[in-house]
């Protein structure tokens, strides 16, 4: 039961859809606002909200749109009307999030590294490729009346059992939302519930007094915004990395992957499952645990079991202290919507010369305060761990500053380093470090674009070329 | 002014440790009529101007939303005497408008101007030097 008006608001923001594929339609208007308007007029009816389902659409249609997908659409926006980070875009914030280096706009696929090349970003979601191609193909079929052009597309398809590339099993964190309709396969965790304004906005954030909106008004309720993403994933880097480090250190390649994700490869925790993958974590607990700071009692403080550095950790750091606030790590949060693409990696190292990765959108009412503070502030930089001194209720000597250094092993830009912390040797001791530097970059950004999610409201108002 | 900034000493204080991540931070007020530019009391001359001067961890915009959380009500104060402060009011409710207003007047942001650069002796954040000390050794450095 949801407390929220879901026939306005698009699916993918509240919903996991669990369709086997999906296909992204980059989407650059070239006529008039006035055909880019009677294009997005008759997409209205056809896109897929989030109330509940009685049958399985065959196909769902999703949409976001650029700033300057805006400004095609014949708005003219003032200053402040939209957040800076929109307004630059994903091209413009490349610095902010690390997209530098091999992930420069430069690089990316389709002319994303234009930011006039993305307008409108169509989104289906599917059991098999043949009906993408049906649900493409009947929209496709219209471009050329309404001078639209297919700029690019890029296919997602699922692993077995939720995985994603590197091998471990994803989509278990998500956010609870306040309001929202519960999904079927939630595994809530011991994180505050996320007010519904950190996700659409026109409804208070957990700032006080903050509520996100843009103008006109007619654009802020029950929209939202996505940082839409493709991000290649050298398994093969991966796979040598875990090797190489553990020839160096005799330890587990399995338990070295366990701590640079955070999560054996089948999801289950290292916090809950500090020794083995079995048996796995039940599914239920997968997401139940915390770290803690100096909090009597507090599990990990120091990383020992999931290291301060570890993937997951840095993205999602839960109730441990970080810099501006004890509890900023429940304050950037994000809901992940994106599938893996390319085949799975079945090799042991070497090169197969296919390209996989990930690609969707990473959804959040505010792109400063949620997506990009994570990349830039958690990912891509070791200094937000706050200092705390154990034993101060905490069972080991050490301060967790001093268990994490440079960037995320999987998501940060250049190569990534993590600390495995161990335990003292003896009660009173120091905890102390063995450090795995990866020798290359394992993940690298192949096109972005932000996206405002607007609400069916939202897409009316632009479709009536009211701007 | 001068009043003002005193109230919020303590709050500001409580909040720079809070956020964890400004090394340094004080404010000056600069009387522009004077040839040093120091001011004198009682405060006759002017304009005056308030320059306030932090070193700071990371990347500024991507802290603005808990730095105005946190210590935003000391800008609301003080800000009320600023040329062009009072249309950013509060601050918490006008976040881009805040954000272009420090831009607009931030020094180290001017490309135009040679004051950008800055030197520093050490790379470490504030969070990895206080964790590289043990209490009883920082407390008696």
């Amino acid at each position: 039961v949801s407390t929220l008006p879901l026939a306005d608001i698009q699916g993918l923001i509240l919903r996991g859809y669990r369709y086997d594929v999906a296909r992204h339609a980059i989407v650059h208007c070239g006529g008039t606002a006035a055909q880019a308007q009677a294009f997005l007029a008759e997409l209205i009816p056809f896109v897929t909200t989030a109330q509940p389902w009685t049958t399985k659409p065959a196909s769902t249609l999703n949409i976001g749109i650029t700033y300057a997908g805006l400004v095609a659409l014949g708005l003219k926006p003032q200053p402040n009307d939209f957040p800076t980070s929109f307004v630059s875009g994903a091209v413009g914030q490349a610095g902010v999030v690390c997209d530098i280096g091999a992930n420069a706009p430069a690089n990316w696929a389709g002319k994303l590294g234009d930011p006039d090349t993305a307008h409108i970003i169509l989104t289906f979601y599917a059991g098999d490729t043949a009906v993408l191609d049906v649900a493409l193909a009947f929209w496709a079929a219209k471009f050329p009346a309404y001078r639209l052009e297919l700029a690019y597309t890029i296919d997602a398809t699922a692993l077995p059992n939720d995985g994603v590339h590197f091998g471990f099993r994803d989509s278990i964190a998500q956010p609870t939302i306040a309001g929202a309709p519960v999904r079927k396969h939630d595994r809530p965790d011991d994180q505050p519930v996320a007010p519904t304004g950190e996700f659409l906005m026109g409804y208070p954030s957990q700032m006080p007094g903050v509520t996100y909106s843009v103008r006109p008004e007619q654009l802020t309720l029950n929209s939202s915004f996505g940082a839409f993403r493709i991000l290649e994933q050298d398994s093969a880097g991966f796979e040598t990395f875990l090797r190489t480090a553990a020839a160096a250190t005799k330890l587990d390649p399995e338990l070295i992957a366990a701590k640079v994700c955070g999560r054996w490869r089948n999801g289950s925790p290292l916090v809950l499952a500090p020794e083995s993958a079995t048996p796995p974590v039940a599914d239920d607990q997968l997401n139940n645990f915390t770290y803690g700071s100096a909090n009597a009692g507090a599990v990990d403080p120091l990383g020992i079991r999931c290291p301060v550095g570890s993937h997951i950790r840095r993205s999602n750091p839960r109730d441990q202290n970080v810099v501006t606030s004890p509890t900023s790590g429940h304050l950037h949060r994000i809901v992940r919507h994106a599938m893996p693409y390319g085949p799975a990696y079945t090799g042991s190292g070497e090169d197969d010369g296919a390209k996989r990765g990930l690609v969707g959108y990473f959804i959040n009412a505010d792109l400063s305060n949620q997506f990009e503070f994570i990349m830039n502030s958690w990912i891509n930089t070791d200094g937000f761990v706050k200092s705390v001194w154990l034993p101060t209720g905490g069972p080991y000597e050490g301060n967790p500053t001093n268990n994490i250094d440079g960037s995320d092993v999987f998501l940060g830009e250049g190569p990534g380093t993590l600390r495995v912390t161990q335990a003292p040797q003896q009660p009173g001791g120091p905890a102390t470090n063995t450090q795995f530097s990866a020798a290359k970059q394992l993940i690298t950004t192949k096109g972005g674009a932000y996206c405002l999610l607007p609400s069916i409201t939202a897409l009316n108002y632009l479709a009536g070329g009211a701007g | 002014l001068i009043k003002a900034l005193a109230g919020q000493q303590q709050n500001i204080g409580q909040a720079l440790i809070d956020l964890g991540i400004v090394h340094y931070a004080r404010s000056v007020i600069i009387d522009a009529s004077a040839r040093n530019l120091q001011p004198s009391l009682p405060l006759t001359g002017g304009p005056y101007s308030i320059a306030i001067i932090t070193e700071y961890d990371g990347d500024f915009n991507s802290y603005i939303q808990e730095f105005v959380d946190k210590i935003g009500d000391a800008f609301n104060v003080v800000l009320q005497y600023v040329v062009g402060g009072p249309a950013v009011l509060p601050v918490q409710k006008n976040l881009a408008a805040f954000q272009a207003f420090l831009a607009a007047n931030d020094m180290s942001q001017q490309k135009n101007v040679p004051n950008g650069e800055l030197f520093s002796a050490y790379p470490q954040t504030v969070q990895k030097i206080l964790g590289a000390f043990p209490p009883s050794l920082a407390a008696a450095g």
